[in-house]
C-alpha cells in the first residue's frame, strides 16, 4: 500500500515530476556520457599502446629490463624458435613476435643521424600491430630491403618513398656492418620521441646487421587485455629463466599514468555531477514535501511513524530517479546512436602528434554505475528532504500552511 | 459512569516567539465512554489543544491523561503510535484525505497499515462507506467529490479502524449548515451503533445538539462540563 501510495503521489503534480526526473537524467546521462568518454579514451588509448607499439605485454631474459648492460645482447634470448613456439601454445595467445632493438647510425646522401632500429617479422606482425599509422607508402611486408621510418626521421633525412637510406651498426662481436635499405613507408606512431627517431626493418636483416640469431624480447598479443596475468603465469612457469612486463608497466609513463590521471578527473567531475544531483532534488523534493505537511501530519496523526513517512517519500524519491535515470541513460544511447556514429574527435593527447576519434564506451556496467549512483544521489536528497518535515510534531505539521 | 480519558490538572503552553501562552491551565475533566463528547469555547480558549493532547499529537507537559488505564504521558513514541493506529480515529476539519487515492482507498489504507486482512478490509470499508453513505462514490478521487463527500469518507476512514475513540476538529467547519448537520446526524448514529466515544471541538451551536455531554472551557480553564439533557430534535 506504501508503494501504491508512493507511485500515485509521483503523479499529483506531474510538472514538478517531470522536472525532478529531468534533474536525476541530466546528472545520470552526465555521469553515463563522461564515464563512458573517459572509457573510450583509455580503451582507445590501450589499443594504440598495445596495437602500435609494444603488443599486451614482452617477454625477455630475467633482470634485462632493469639493468643497464655493457653488452645488452649477451642477455638476449638464446633458441629463440623453440621458446617462440612454446609461448604460441599457452592459452589466449594469438601472436608470439620477437624482435631486436639496436642503435644505428642513418645515412641518406650527404645527412647522418642516429637512429632506433626495430628488427620485427612483418608479415606476421601485420596482423596484430595494425594500429600503426603509415603517413606515405606501404606496410614491409616481406620486403626484405624495405625500411619504415618515423615521420620526423624521414624528415630529419629528407627521405621520401623509394629513397635509399644506409644503416650502420656495430654487431655483438665489435666490429662495423652496414647495409642499404629501400625507404618503403613513412609512420607515425604519434610520440614525437618516438617519430623522430625509430625505424623498423625486417628482424632477418636486423640480426644479419648485428650479427647474431638471438632476440632481444618477444613481442606477445592476447584475445584479451585481461588475459594478461593468466599468460605471465603460465609463461613463468614454462620459462623460469624468463620474465615478462604488460604493456601498462613498460608504457607506464604514457598509459599507465594516462588512465590514473583520467580516473581521477573522472572521480572529481562525477562528484561535482552528483552533488549537482542532490542539490536539485533536495531543493524540489524540500519543497514538495513541505507542501504536504498537513497530509504529513494527517499521516502521523493515524499512527504512521516518522520512518514510515520517509519511507514513504523514499519509495516517492526512488520511483521519480529511477524514471529520470533510465531517460538520461536512454538519451545518451539514442544521442550516441544518431549524432556520434563517427566518434568525437579529439585534439592530440599530451605527448601525441595525431588527432584521433574518440568513441563512447556505452556498456551495461557503466549504465549500471551511472544508474545507482544517480538514483543513490536522488534517494540521499529525497531523505534528507524528508526527514525535516516527518520528525516534524504532528500538531506543528497538521498546523503549518 | 465509565470514562474513556481521565484528565487530571493538565495544563499546557506554547512559546510565542519569546513569550509563553497558556493554552490549557490545570484542566480535570473525565470524558465518558460511548458518549458525543463536545469541547466547546471561543477561539484560544484550549479546545484544540486538549483534543490534541487526548490524541497524543502534542506531547505532554504538565498533569496527567488516562486513557484506558493507560497514562498517556508515559508512552514511548512507538507506543503513542500503536495507539494512534489501532485505538484512536481523527477527523480534520479540512478532511485531509490522500488525493492521490480514491475514496475507497482512502479508507483502506490504515486497514493495510493496521495488519487487517483483505476479505476482513474490504468487509469493514464497505460497511463503513455504505454507512456514511457514500458508496457509489467509492471509486473516485478527493479532488472530484465535494466538501461534505470527502468529510463522509473521513468519517468512514476513521471509523473502519473500529477505534475506541473519535476525535474531531471542528468538523463541520468547512461545511454549510445543512450538510454540516447531515455529517453530525451519520457521526452520532455510527458512533451510538459501533459503541464509538467521541470528542469534537467546536464552537458551532449546531454541533452542541449531537453531544451527550458539553465540556466549556474559557481561556485555557474549564469553565463547566456536563451531561445535556435533550438531544436536538434534528437527530
Amino acid at each position: 500500500m506504501l508503494l501504491k501510495l508512493a507511485w500515485r503521489n509521483c503523479f499529483r503534480n506531474i510538472r514538478r515530476t517531470l522536472l525532478m526526473s529531468f534533474t536525476v537524467a541530466v546528472g545520470a546521462g552526465g555521469i553515463f556520457v563522461f564515464q563512458a568518454f573517459n572509457s573510450g579514451i583509455m580503451v582507445a588509448n590501450r589499443e594504440h599502446t598495445v596495437r602500435a607499439k609494444y603488443g599486451h605485454g614482452q617477454v625477455m631474459t630475467k633482470g634485462y629490463r632493469e639493468q643497464t648492460f655493457e653488452k645488452p645482447w649477451e642477455h638476449w634470448i638464446k633458441e629463440s624458435d623453440s621458446v617462440k613456439v612454446v609461448l604460441e601454445q599457452l592459452p589466449d595467445v594469438v601472436g608470439v613476435y620477437p624482435r631486436v632493438n639496436f642503435f644505428a647510425l642513418l645515412n641518406a646522401g650527404n645527412i647522418s643521424i642516429g637512429g632506433r632500429g626495430v628488427g620485427v617479422n612483418a608479415v606476421e606482425e601485420a596482423k596484430f600491430f595494425n594500429k600503426m599509422r603509415l603517413v606515405e607508402g606501404e606496410p614491409l611486408g616481406d620486403n626484405p630491403d624495405g625500411v619504415i621510418v618515423g615521420v620526423g626521421l624521414a624528415k630529419a633525412l629528407n627521405v621520401k618513398i623509394g629513397d635509399t637510406l644506409t644503416v650502420l651498426v656495430n654487431t655483438v662481436r665489435g666490429s662495423l656492418n652496414g647495409l642499404d635499405f629501400i625507404v618503403s613507408g613513412i609512420s607515425q606512431v604519434g610520440l614525437k620521441e618516438l617519430d623522430d627517431s625509430t625505424f623498423q626493418v625486417q628482424l632477418s636483416r636486423a640480426q644479419e646487421l648485428l650479427d647474431t640469431t638471438q632476440v632481444e624480447f618477444f613481442a606477445i598479443g592476447l584475445s584479451s587485455h585481461l588475459k594478461w596475468n593468466q599468460f605471465a603465469n603460465a609463461a613463468q612457469q614454462k620459462f623460469p629463466e624468463l620474465e615478462s612486463y604488460s604493456f601498462e608497466v613498460i608504457d607506464k609513463v604514457w598509459y599507465k599514468q594516462t588512465v590514473e590521471w583520467l580516473a581521477e578527473q573522472f572521480n572529481v567531475i562525477r562528484f561535482i555531477i552528483l552533488t549537482i544531483v542532490v542539490l536539485g532534488i533536495f531543493n524540489a523534493a524540500s519543497t514538495a514535501i513541505l507542501e504536504r505537511a498537513r497530509e504529513i501530519g494527517m499521516l502521523r496523526a493515524n499512527g504512521e511513524s516518522s520512518n514510515d513517512i520517509v519511507t514513504l517519500l523514499a519509495w516517492e524519491g526512488t520511483l521519480v530517479a529511477g524514471f529520470g535515470a533510465l531517460l538520461g541513460l536512454v538519451g545518451v544511447v539514442f544521442f550516441d546512436f544518431f549524432f556520434l556514429p563517427k566518434g568525437i574527435l579529439m585534439p592530440p593527447a599530451p605527448g601525441y602528434t595525431f588527432i584521433a576519434p574518440v568513441f563512447l564506451a556505452l556498456s551495461p556496467w557503466i549504465a549500471f554505475q551511472a544508474f545507482t549512483m544517480s538514483v543513490g544521489a536522488a534517494l540521499g536528497a529525497t531523505v534528507l528532504a524528508a526527514q525535516k518535515v516527518a520528525r516534524l510534531p504532528i500538531a506543528s505539521a497538521l498546523r503549518s500552511n | 459512569m465509565a470514562s474513556i480519558f481521565q484528565c487530571r490538572n493538565v495544563s499546557f503552553s506554547y512559546k510565542l516567539d519569546k513569550a509563553k501562552v497558556d493554552a490549557l491551565r490545570d484542566v480535570t475533566i473525565d470524558v465518558p465512554k460511548n458518549k458525543i463528547v463536545a469541547l466547546c469555547g471561543p477561539s484560544g480558549s484550549g479546545k484544540s489543544t486538549l483534543l490534541n493532547l487526548l490524541g497524543l499529537i502534542e506531547p505532554m507537559q504538565s498533569g496527567d491523561i488516562l486513557l484506558g488505564d493507560q497514562n498517556i504521558g508515559q508512552l514511548t513514541g512507538k507506543q503513542s503510535n500503536k495507539i494512534r493506529r489501532d485505538k484512536l480515529g481523527f477527523i480534520f476539519q479540512n478532511f485531509y484525505l490522500l488525493d492521490a487515492l480514491k475514496a475507497y482507498e482512502n479508507v483502506e489504507y490504515f486497514l493495510v497499515r493496521q495488519g487487517v486482512h483483505k476479505e476482513e478490509r474490504h468487509k469493514r470499508v464497505e460497511h463503513a462507506l455504505k454507512g456514511v453513505g457514500i458508496w457509489e462514490e467509492r471509486n473516485k478521487l478527493p479532488q472530484q467529490m465535494s466538501g461534505g463527500q470527502r468529510q463522509r469518507v473521513a468519517i468512514a476512514r476513521a471509523l473502519a479502524k473500529n477505534p475506541e475513540v473519535i476525535l474531531a476538529d471542528e468538523p463541520t467547519a468547512s461545511l454549510d449548515q445543512k450538510i454540516g448537520r447531515e455529517i453530525m446526524t451519520i457521526m452520532r448514529k455510527l458512533c451510538h451503533e459501533q459503541g464509538v466515544s467521541m470528542v469534537v471541538s467546536t464552537h458551532d451551536p449546531m454541533v452542541l445538539e449531537f453531544a451527550d455531554h458539553i465540556v466549556h472551557l474559557m481561556d485555557g480553564k474549564l469553565a463547566s462540563h456536563q451531561p445535556k439533557k435533550a438531544v436536538s430534535n434534528a437527530s
